[in-house]
């Protein structure tokens, strides 16, 4: 089976002239979970947003499985690779949770029971089917994290796309967070720059600086690599010890 | 900055007016405050009746008369309007007290007061028995553009996060010392209000990117709400014929 994410030397220049991306090169393998760490700025949310058409490559590619990101295979690529944005508020817009998790699927042309039973299934994969009837204005910072991973699984993609998944909640909020991601089985790229939230969920990390990949490999590896580290303004948090065992 | 609370307006209840379907209500509503307008305000008898179609249905929603009255207030700005007309309009006079007063202008006291809080008080009762996202979905189902109604609905879910930005705005600049008392210190809230023009801009364009990545192509989709019933109907219908009917019978007597 082809890998689920290839992107090769993409390029891309906001409207307003800032250079965001400076050609990027990453693989992602099918039902891995790749960390993309980086300072701020360093193009990651771009490069997110390239991964399901919302921006389109200006030099370079990105093809998810067999599909090119291109106009005609967008409704399939937005199908198949969901975006979690980092502002949980801008990803629930409808009045209540239940609409918003049925948006996307009614989108494919869901509807009735059918559709019904995706919205079901989609709250309890992260234990929330009492939110359903509730406004996302009244969810707190981990409900609503949680039901903006609902909107998003409910399109059954086969890659997850986190940007800042872990911003904005408290350690509770971010434990139940760690919990339902690991429960999922599909691809997932977790874009943070939560150094533990990356350790504990992806074995795999790249990092991102001034739009370009700077380094790929085992997260153990590149965490444990302090002037790698330094250079690219990541910081552990204070006393925080790499654990030795690899899973 | 206690604005943009969708449920102030409502009174959660079970009645059976609270479980019927939007779009039936609002063209009940809309029936009712169009034969208000139309009544001549000679025909007072005409407006005790709508009072009491008003009371009728407050008492059916289980809607309390204490929430209809405060609710109420905000009409008070057209009511000391209304209470000046009678001294300041030309005409015939009365006088009372020594003070001479305009008939024609107390025919427009009356007018005013009567409408407006008929109006009023039917637009509060179906804001009280319908939720605003049932009100926006009622009107979509009444073919008001799906433009209007997305507007509204982003609004409705948006004006809180609006109202609490402006609300930490205001914090920053108080505890920056900032205490306006002239005009001329108003600048930092006009440029802050530009800085929250473009933060709401910037959210919508993020809210956009959001909708799209799950497949939105411009046509909000129909999420199978219930449709309402011939049942709902009737009942809607009839309220406005029987609205209509006196109506009728006061432009027919007066």
């Amino acid at each position: 089976m082809s890998a689920p994410i290839v992107v090769s030397g993409l390029e891309f220049t906001y409207p307003d002239g800032r250079v965001a991306l400076k050609g990027v090169d990453l693989v992602v393998g099918s039902g891995e979970r790749v960390a993309v760490l980086g300072p701020n700025g360093a193009g990651k949310t771009t490069l997110a947003l390239h991964l399901n058409g919302i921006h389109r490559p200006e030099a370079g590619s990105v093809r998810v499985g067999d599909l090119a990101v291109i106009e005609e295979n967008l409704p399939e690529i937005r199908r198949r690779v969901g975006l979690v944005f980092q502002d949980s508020n801008d990803q629930l817009f409808m009045p209540n949770v239940g609409e918003d998790v049925a948006f996307g699927p009614a989108n494919l042309g869901l509807g009735g029971s059918e559709l019904e039973q995706r919205v079901e299934e989609a709250l309890s994969a992260v234990g929330g089917t009492e939110l359903a009837g509730r406004p996302s204005h009244h969810l707190s910072g981990g409900e609503r994290r949680r039901a903006a991973l609902a909107t998003v699984l409910a399109m059954e993609p086969d890659v997850l796309v986190f940007d800042e998944p872990s911003s904005d909640l408290d350690g509770s909020g971010k434990r139940e967070l760690v919990a339902a991601l690991a429960r999922l089985t599909m691809t997932q790229v977790v874009i943070t720059h939560d150094l533990p939230l990356a350790l504990e969920l992806c074995p795999r990390a790249v990092i991102m600086n001034d739009g370009r990949v700077v380094a790929d490999g085992l997260i153990r590896e590149i965490l444990g690599d302090a002037n790698l580290l330094e250079e690219n303004r990541l910081e552990l948090p204070y006393g925080f010890v790499l654990g030795t065992s690899d899973d | 900055m206690g604005a943009g609370h969708s449920h102030a307006l409502y009174v959660h209840e079970h009645s059976p007016l609270h479980a019927m379907a939007p779009e039936v209500k609002i063209v009940a509503a809309f029936g009712f405050v169009l034969s208000v307008a139309i009544t001549p305000r000679q025909a007072w008898w005409a407006f005790a009746i709508y009072a009491v179609i008003v009371a009728v249905l407050a008492r059916l929603a289980r809607v309390p008369s204490r929430f209809v009255a405060l609710r109420l207030t905000a009409v008070l700005p057209f009511v000391v309007f209304a209470l000046f007309i009678p001294f300041v309009a030309t005409g015939d006079q009365v006088e009372v007290w020594g003070v001479g007063i305009s008939v024609e202008g107390l025919w427009g006291m009356w007018n005013i007061l009567a409408k407006a809080l008929l109006g009023a008080s039917v637009s509060i009762l179906l804001t009280a028995i319908t939720e605003i996202p049932e009100i926006i979905r009622g009107l979509g189902v009444l073919r008001v553009p799906a433009l209007f109604t997305s507007i509204a609905m982003f609004m409705v879910r948006y004006l809180e996060l609006v109202a609490d930005e402006l609300q930490r705005t205001r914090v920053a600049m108080t505890s920056r010392g900032y205490d306006p008392r002239w005009l001329s210190q108003a600048r930092p809230i006009a440029s802050s209000a530009g800085a929250m023009f473009v933060r709401s801009y910037e959210r919508g364009e993020r809210v956009h990117a959001a909708m799209v990545s799950r497949g939105f192509g411009g046509i909000m989709p129909g999420l199978g709400h219930r449709p309402a019933t011939g049942s709902e109907w009737a009942r809607s219908l009839g309220l406005v014929a029987a609205c209509a009917a006196v109506a009728m019978a006061a432009l027919v007597i007066t």
